[in-house]
């Protein structure tokens, strides 16, 4: 399986760190490879560093030291433009509160990415295809404010796949939703990987971890603490 | 005031105090305004008081009479100074009115001109207590002192020459209500005074200060008392101080409407500013303000808490404009200053009080709606949204716009961003409108009074004058008898013997880049029916060539005839309102014997406080065959010759006997009210683009969470630069293009009040000055401004670190 996202001896360091945190970095020397196709769920206590990680992953934050690759891309010596850009292509996020527009309509919040990249034109059939792949067709035209909390993650599902990414990355996709929802969403994100999307998940729970991820790599204190194929024990990318 | 208020001030501090750029943008707004209205207002309360300054200081005479003391005997004239109502005389003073002719030590030649003479032996008195500028006073019978505002150069040494006598100038001085051209010692009087001899049919002036002397009637009132109590026919003439005093403050009246409307517009403009920056910061604390609420604060706490937090940045602002609006009145003042010889004159201190004081009260009136919005917010909404409830408009607007595809996204999405918040918008949009304004005001302002003070004068169309070489100086064809706005007695140039015409032609023609010249004769008549509130009335003939060469603009009927059979004349507008006549009529110009009828045949544009005529050298002399002859030969070089070059070799070609001048056209007055003018502009511009700076920073600070959702979904910094720039843009543009046809209304508003006040109809090309370029250009006003306020913030937003901005849920 070929590497999609590498990453080597990353280290960041947030220069406004509070007093208590003091010297501690946020990520510490992290080392691992993620192949295409695997779906990846990092977990680990609160303030451990795992949406640091995925925020270098994803070119929104750049490493104190070290280097992140995704695709060909070097993430970490992007310009500010250029990690627009590569997540544009590249990444579709999913956050834990949605994060959608409240004055936007569904379909404006999907299409949006597409429209950032000058690509609208393309992306209406592929919006369509994923209203319906993700059974909120009949919302279309609704306002973010009027969805159930389920609704409104399909909704940032469709917006961060709308061109077509290499990478999904999700943030606690299900942290703000009932379980049963947060089932439902993880099996939307199974389906998607079973079509062969590289899927990185935040979760804090070690259900929809155990259930829908191939492999889980847990943090502490910013460092890898274990990386672990359900029931195969540690994948390649995570031998030295 | 309790401790409770310091705590709420404390606490609501998250509300604006935390907000250091709305802080200082109010401390800015503030302290513009109060400068601009400062310096204006400064200026205006000026008009007068130089003047009343200097007449305050020497006791000035509110009434001078001429007596004619053949008439009256030393006894009625005893009486006269005893009528009721006075409080302060001084005099008889003997007084001449004589031909002299003066030379002035270091210039060749010599030069005549009439010259009040008045006889006083020492410059103190209770009345007209005389200002010494050089020298002494007279100590012998031969020497004399001269007036700084009169005809005779200030210059010690110069001699006069009056009835046989020379006296020598030996010492210069002031008279607020210019009561002479020249003072000499009693004993010198008789020898002046009609060549000596003829005792007893001399003049003498009484200086009158009266107790009730405020209004015109009073002083009429006055003068009717001193009248009554001399023999009929022996009071000869009478001059009052109101009537100085108003020709004193028309140099500065002109300029009253520009600067009442630029100071409207910068008072306007701040007060809405501050609205939208008070409002901001209140949506911005809503939270805070409902964690407060919801802890036992009244709305009367919140409320009082909000104007206080508007109040110290205000405070600071007002004080720092007073100094700043003072400051830059120097320059103007001192230029005022420098006429009236008075010393330091600076803003009024009432200015420096009432204008802060304004500029404060209107600030806290402006931020008492938004604050008293934050007093009545319901905490509930506040807390449980955890932000400001945000306002379900523009929905429509984001839809619609989202369907334009043709049109990049990060522009769609900008253009729907004012529908957000309306009344932000709406009032951003007034405050970039009046910017705006001021913009197309400014510019159309610095157009018409180029035209004014250069395109359409005789100094810039015959811009080389020729006269004889004169200690008095060039003569003055055509600006009138006034200089500097003092009322003087006119100089008429001396006449130009027919050998020196003969040798100005010949030089003129031979000289390489002569385009045309006129002949200049001058002259300067009492006419019965015109007013002489500035002096006589000004003749001046163009002889040899179209008249119209003079550049001096028509506002209505055409330029009189050449021909020197036909009797005809152009007049100012001063003339025509004066003497109730209209282009078309006609008017019988009678000097003593000479009267002479002449067809009005135009309204020529000369803004001036005294009647001004345009006639033939014929006409001219027929009305005065006393007048002097061409004086000045006016010429008007070829296009790409330099005026000061041709003026240079004609003096080479004429030879030293001659004076030969070349105009500059920047006359200090145009410079100075052009820099005011910019001035003024730039003040309310930069308050506008402050004001945009505001929204666009509030808009940031409000949607980062939007922005860092559009950043992380592949938002180029670039492409949020365009959304914020788009953003605020289109309102710029909207703010533009209504501010054009206002601005326009604005200066045809103006103008004409400006000319009106310098006693002036107008030539249509003064008011229009806007050519459709110039209006496209002026259109995009709004949106420079807009986009210049909405750089720095739109740089933020593009900058801002993604992340950040979306752990802030
Ligand atoms: N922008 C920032 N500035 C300063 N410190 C930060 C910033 N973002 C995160 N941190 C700090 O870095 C460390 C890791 O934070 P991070 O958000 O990655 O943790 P996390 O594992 O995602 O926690 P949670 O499970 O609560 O989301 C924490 O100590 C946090 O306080
Ligand atoms: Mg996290």
């Amino acid at each position: 399986m070929d590497t999609l996202v590498q990453l080597e001896k990353v280290t960041k360091r947030y220069d406004s760190s509070g007093p208590d945190s003091a010297g501690a970095p946020a990520v510490d020397n992290v080392s691992t490879r993620i192949g295409h196709g695997e779906a990846v769920a990092i977990m680990g206590p609160s303030g451990s560093g795992k949406s640091t990680l995925l925020n270098l992953i994803a070119g929104l934050d750049r490493p104190t030291s070290g280097a992140v690759h995704v695709g060909d891309e070097r993430v970490d010596k992007l310009s500010e433009a250029g990690a627009a850009r590569f997540r544009r292509r590249q990444v579709g996020m999913i956050f834990q509160f949605f994060n959608l527009l409240d004055d936007m309509t569904v379909i404006d919040n999907i299409l949006l990415p597409a429209q950032l990249a000058g690509r609208s034109r393309q992306a209406r059939r592929r919006a369509d295809e994923l209203l319906d792949t993700l059974r909120i067709g009949h919302r279309r035209d609704a306002y973010p404010a009027r969805l159930s909390g389920g609704e409104r993650q399909r909704v940032a599902i469709a917006r961060a796949l709308i061109n077509d990414p290499g990478l999904l990355v999700a943030d606690e996709p299900t942290g703000a939703v009932d379980s049963a929802t947060g089932d439902e969403i993880g099996r939307l994100l199974l389906e998607l990987n079973a079509a062969g999307q590289t899927l990185i998940v935040v979760t804090h729970s070690p259900e929809l971890a155990r259930r829908y991820a191939r492999r889980v790599i847990h943090i502490a204190d910013g460092q890898i603490a274990s990386d672990t194929l359900a029931g195969h024990g540690a994948p390649d990318g995570a031998r030295p | 005031m309790n401790g409770g208020l310091g705590a709420v001030v404390r606490a609501a501090g998250g509300g604006l105090g935390s907000r250091r750029l709305q802080t200082v943008i109010i401390g800015l707004v503030v302290l513009a305004a109060t400068a601009a209205s400062t310096l204006a207002l400064g200026l205006l309360a000026d008009v007068h008081s130089p003047f009343d300054h200097a007449f305050a200081q020497q006791n000035g005479a509110h009434v001078a009479v001429t007596v004619d003391t053949s008439v009256a005997s030393p006894a009625q004239l005893a009486a006269a100074t005893r009528v009721s109502g006075v409080t302060a005389v001084a005099g008889p003073f003997a007084l001449a009115s004589e031909s002299a002719a003066i030379t002035v030590p270091g210039t060749p030649g010599s030069g005549t001109t009439r010259l009040t003479f008045v006889a006083r032996s020492v410059p103190s008195g209770p009345v007209d207590d005389i200002t010494l500028r050089q020298g002494h006073w007279a100590a012998a019978g031969n020497q004399a002192v001269v007036s700084v505002t009169g005809s005779v150069p200030s210059q010690l040494g110069t001699t006069i020459t009056v009835g046989g006598q020379a006296l020598t100038v030996v010492g210069t001085a002031d008279s607020v209500t210019n009561t002479a051209d020249a003072w000499v010692l009693p004993a010198e009087m008789p020898a002046i005074a009609g060549g000596g001899g003829q005792a007893g049919t001399g003049q003498a002036q009484l200086l009158y200060r009266f107790a009730s002397s405020a209004t015109s009637s009073a002083i009429a009132a006055d003068i009717g008392a001193i009248r009554a109590a001399l023999p009929p026919g022996s009071v000869q003439a009478t001059a009052d101080y109101l009537t100085v005093r108003q020709s004193e403050q028309s140099g500065v009246a002109p300029w009253v409407p520009f600067i009442v409307a630029m100071g409207v517009i910068a008072l306007v403009i701040s007060s809405l500013i501050v609205v939208n920056v008070v409002g901001g910061a209140v949506v911005a604390g809503t939270t805070r303000i409902g964690v407060l609420k919801s802890i036992g604060f009244t709305p009367g706490q919140v409320i009082g808490a909000y104007l206080l937090l508007v109040g110290v940045p205000a405070v600071i602002g007002a004080l720092a404009g007073v100094i700043c609006g003072d400051l830059v009145a120097v320059p103007f003042n001192q230029e005022t200053a420098q006429l009236y010889q008075v010393g330091a004159l600076g803003v009024p201190f009432w200015v420096d009080l009432a204008v802060p004081a304004a500029v404060l009260a209107l600030t806290l009136a402006a931020a008492a709606g938004p604050a008293l919005r934050a007093g009545q917010m319901s905490p509930a909404v506040a807390i449980a949204t955890g932000r400001a409830p945000r306002p379900k408009r523009g929905f429509a607007a984001q839809r619609a716009l989202g369907r334009l595809t043709r049109v990049p996204r990060p522009v769609t999405l900008g253009f729907a961003s004012p529908a957000a918040r309306p009344g932000r918008t709406l009032i951003t949009l007034v405050a970039v409108l009046f910017g705006a304004v001021a913009v197309t005001f400014g510019v159309g302002l610095a157009i018409s009074l180029n035209r004014v003070f250069t395109e359409i004068s005789a100094a810039s169309h015959l811009p080389v004058t020729v006269s004889e070489h004169s200690p008095l100086g060039p003569g003055n064809p055509s600006g009138g008898a006034s200089q500097k706005g003092k009322v003087s007695i006119g100089v008429v140039a001396g006449g130009l013997a027919a050998a020196q015409q003969q040798a100005i032609i010949t030089a003129v023609g031979k000289q390489p880049g002569t385009l045309h010249y006129l002949t200049v004769s001058t002259d300067s008549l009492s006419l019965p029916g015109v007013s002489e509130a500035a002096g006589p009335v000004q003749f001046t003939a163009y002889g040899h060539g179209d008249p119209g060469w003079s550049g001096i603009a028509l506002i209505s009927g055409r330029w009189y005839a050449s021909s020197p059979a036909v009797r005809e004349a152009d007049v100012n507008t001063l003339f025509l309102t004066d003497t109730g006549t209209s282009v078309g009529d006609s008017f019988t110009i009678a000097n003593g014997r000479h009267a002479v009828t002449v067809r009005i045949a135009g309204e020529v544009f000369v803004p001036s406080n005294s009647a001004a005529v345009y006639t033939s050298p014929a006409t001219l002399s027929a009305v005065d065959p006393a007048a002097s002859g061409v004086g000045q030969y006016a010429i008007a070089v070829q296009p790409g010759v330099k005026p000061q070059a041709y003026a240079n070799q004609l003096q080479a070609a004429l030879g030293g006997n001659y004076e030969i001048r070349a105009s500059n056209k920047t006359t200090t007055e145009i410079v100075a009210i052009t820099t005011l003018a910019t001035l003024l502009t730039l003040l309310i511009v930069s308050v506008a683009g402050l004001g945009v700076l505001n929204t666009v920073a509030l808009q940031v600070r409000e949607r980062a969470r939007d922005i860092g959702i559009f950043k992380a979904l592949g938002m180029t910094p670039r492409q949020a630069l365009t959304f914020v720039t788009c953003s605020v843009g289109i309102t710029g543009l909207a703010a533009g293009i209504i501010a054009v046809p206002a601005g326009i209304a604005l200066h045809h508003g103006v103008i004409p009040a400006m000319v009106h006040a310098a006693n002036s109809g107008y030539p249509p090309n003064v008011i229009s000055v806007y050519s459709l370029p110039e209006i496209a250009a002026l259109a995009l006003a709004g949106l420079a401004i807009a986009l210049a306020g909405a750089l720095a913030p739109a740089s933020w937003a593009a900058g801002s670190r993604t992340a950040t901005a979306l752990r802030t849920e």
